[in-house]
């Protein structure tokens, strides 16, 4: 009697150990397919992120000795920077996990970072809704999350585009504001 | 214990099989209708989408006063009867500061001087057109007893793209 409740007891307890399993590897699967971009995504809290250098992209260096300044660094043979069009956006009502396409062009390899800033244009100034860390070339930011949810409508915004140098002192140079049409629906 | 085992098993599996079903919904082919004649459309909605290049520098010395640099815009897709414009503006309007001594300098493109007239297009590109450029020509009047400080001046261009 004894030995038969053992026997239960033990196949009571695969049981259980089997159907927790189960259920664990259902809960595993419903969490991968709820949130498959979280991982599509750059880390917004890389580390990456530029150093404040004030430095230009038009720039003159008056040097006070005789030699005059014919020693400083001419950057005038960059082959320029590149930057991605960027069109009209278009986020859910209230919503702040939205999607984008910020895209650092293949072509910068080697040469700039960029960062990219969402402004809302408004009757005097602007409103940043998100800015981003820097972003390597050929790599793409491509959902965000912004400070707050926009009620529904179109809304006159720009992408700030920001390049830096990949040097030591991540040098800002001249950089781009791209025009587009927010769409809130 | 295995009876309850057993019905949650089931469930599961019940569940799994409703995904798939769910899945295979929109494209049943029946004998009744295998023989009915169908029609598909297929499109393509081309997303805008552009490149420019712009110089991330324009660097003046002494030796050289006058720099020629290229504004590119390439792969350009927008709307028909849409245009694709690039300004340019000046953060310190169009002079390079060193904290408050400053060093003038001109931009022009197309005989157009954009520093006496601000927000002036400097590159207009219509739709068909695939790629377009302009050269931008820098010039400053370099004279050291107009620069009161030795040091780096400094200013810094934002190139404004618009497609309307």
């Amino acid at each position: 009697m004894k030995k038969e409740d053992d026997e239960r007891y033990s196949r009571d307890k695969f049981s259980i150990i089997l159907l927790t399993l189960i259920l664990f590897m259902l809960c595993v699967m419903i969490i991968i397919m709820l949130i498959p971009r979280k991982y599509c995504c750059i880390n917004q809290s890389s580390g990456l992120y530029p150093n404040g250098n004030a430095a230009g992209g038009v720039d003159l260096t008056v040097d006070s000795n005789e030699e005059g300044n014919s020693k400083v660094e001419n950057r005038n043979d960059d082959q320029g920077v590149a930057i991605s069009g960027i069109t009209a956006l278009t986020f859910p009502v209230m919503e702040k996990e939205v999607d984008v396409d910020f895209y650092n062009p293949e072509k910068n390899a080697d040469m700039f970072y960029q960062t990219f800033e969402l402004r809302l244009i408004k009757d005097s100034g602007y409103e940043t809704l998100y800015t981003s860390g820097l972003v390597e070339p050929g790599k793409r930011i491509e959902h965000i999350t912004l400070c707050r949810g926009l009620a529904a409508g179109v809304y006159q915004a720009v992408v700030h585009v920001q390049p830096y140098r990949m040097d030591e002192d991540r040098t800002p140079t001249n950089n781009a504001d791209i025009k587009t049409e927010l769409i809130v629906r | 214990m295995k009876k309850l085992l057993s019905v949650i098993i089931s469930a599961i599996m019940i569940v799994m099989i409703s995904i798939t079903s769910f899945a295979a919904e929109n494209s049943v082919i029946t004998q009744d209708n295998i023989e009915k004649k169908g029609s598909i459309t297929v499109d393509y909605n081309m997303k805008e989408s552009y490149t420019v290049t712009i110089p991330a520098s324009i660097s003046f010395t002494d030796t050289q006063k006058t720099v020629e640099r290229a504004l590119q815009v390439e792969d350009i897709a927008i709307k028909e009867g849409s245009s694709l414009r690039v300004n340019v503006s000046s953060m310190n309007n169009f002079k390079m500061k060193n904290n408050d001594a400053e060093i003038d300098y001109s931009l022009v493109v197309n005989t157009h001087d954009i520093a006496e007239e601000n927000n002036q297009d400097v590159l207009v590109i219509e739709s068909g057109e695939k790629s377009g450029w302009a050269i931008l020509h820098f010039k400053t009047d370099l004279s050291k007893n107009k620069a009161t400080y030795s040091g780096n001046y400094s200013d810094t261009l934002t190139f404004t793209v618009s497609v309307g």
